[in-house]
């Protein structure tokens, strides 16, 4: 485990969380493993009108409904990066969020599309000079498996000072993880400049 | 999915198989040889060269003189791009390894790409250096009799391309995508932007 690990895991920022889903009709928080919609509503229906219902619902059920967008936000606090450029840069204390947005569908086959998007929203003060930074960017992954999704990626962006200065490039190492119960891991585990 | 009109892959096909060592060095894809299961701990490398493919610097107006020449203000297939086309060339080397976990359900396969490329621009003239180190572990499962289940993996990221003169350097965004199939073949393709679309360049001091 690396000294900015450490420091992350200390801080609490290392989070897998349950994710928000933000369906066509509104978002709803997932308590539980399960995202079955228990309806008390009770309705009395002949036969003809479910049959007919299931022939209306069919498409849906073999996947040409919108897919659910899964969403988790993990906070960055207080994340020291590890200079590694070549000439200047500094070390950076970052804090802010970090979203991601996860779809999938499972084809015939069976095979799960894992879709992962994260963006990054971040500010940074350099431990040497005092200069603030931004970071906003964002990437794009896909995993296609007929299990869960993971991985551990680099993601890369411009950690740009606010005053005129010269742009490091942040390296964040993520450990992406997603399944077809809507969890989605985010979990940065370095974070280094060039 | 890749999505591209005018994609340019550099693809790789390694066969990572213990009893085929002769065929990691290939640069074209191959087909599977063998239901063995891959190696693992076992390093493998492979060389992937760029050349005749490049990005389209959208940061740069080219002036009325430089688009007198024809080989400014379109790519290598005499597409037009916005701004300046940047001819690539160099190399990329992808050392892997294979390891499962300890209790036999997953595999990983632990890639790190070593890039070093050049550029220059097709109308100024305008020359570019890449070097840089990318590290990646996917995770893949396993079936009952420990063998893989075909996994792929598509990941964008970002290359920076220093300026050796006076315009700005560029951030490039790339494609890599990773396929493990069933008999432990690793194929890597790499998509560089395209002049037609997608993301294509971030200009940066």
């Amino acid at each position: 485990m690396s000294l900015v690990e450490a420091k992350f895991l200390e801080l609490g920022g290392n989070e897998y969380k349950r994710a928000t889903v933000q369906g066509p009709v509104g978002k709803l928080e997932l308590q539980g493993g399960s995202h079955m919609i228990h309806c008390s509503r009770r309705l009395t229906v002949s036969g003809g009108i479910v049959l007919l219902a299931l022939v209306a619902a069919a498409p849906l059920a073999f996947g040409q409904s919108t897919p659910v967008t899964y969403t988790t936000d993990v906070q960055v606090s207080n994340q020291v990066t590890t200079n590694q450029c070549s000439s200047g840069g500094e070390p950076v204390s970052l804090n802010g969020n970090m979203h991601t947005e996860m779809t999938f569908t499972t084809d015939s086959s069976g095979v799960n599309h894992f879709s992962i998007a994260v963006s990054s929203n971040l500010s940074g003060v350099g431990q040497n000079s005092g200069l603030s930074y931004t970071v906003q960017d964002s990437n794009n992954y896909n995993i296609n498996s007929s299990d869960a999704g993971d991985m551990t990626v680099e993601f890369r962006s411009d950690l740009t000072p606010v005053a005129p200065g010269p742009v490091m490039m942040l390296i964040q190492t993520l450990h992406l993880s997603a399944d077809t119960s809507g969890n989605i891991g985010l979990e940065v585990t370095n974070n280094t400049t060039q | 999915m890749i999505h591209s009109n005018h994609r340019f892959t550099v693809s790789l096909a390694i066969v990572a198989l213990a009893a085929t060592p002769m065929m990691l060095a290939q640069n074209a894809p191959v087909s599977a040889t063998s239901a063995q299961g891959p190696a693992t701990n076992v390093n493998y490398t492979s060389n992937i060269n760029v050349n005749g493919q490049g990005i389209a610097n959208s940061c740069y107006t080219p002036t009325a003189a430089q688009l007198a020449n024809p080989a400014c203000g379109v790519d290598a297939s005499g597409n037009p791009v916005q701004g300046e086309w940047v001819a690539l060339a160099g190399s990329i080397t992808t050392v892997y390894h294979n390891e499962i976990d300890p209790d036999g359900d997953h595999w990983h396969t632990k890639t790190t790409s070593h890039s070093e490329l050049t550029g220059m621009g097709s109308c100024s003239g305008a020359k570019y250096v890449e070097k840089d180190d990318y590290n990646n572990d996917y995770k893949f499962k396993a079936n009952d009799a420990g063998a893989i289940v075909k996994t792929d993996f598509l990941t964008l990221d970002k290359m920076k391309l220093v300026s050796q003169g006076p315009l700005p350097n560029m951030t490039v965004v790339f494609q890599t995508h990773t396929i493990v199939d069933e008999k432990g073949n690793v194929t890597i393709i790499k998509t560089f932007p395209n002049a037609q679309g997608q993301t294509i360049t971030k200009c940066t001091k």
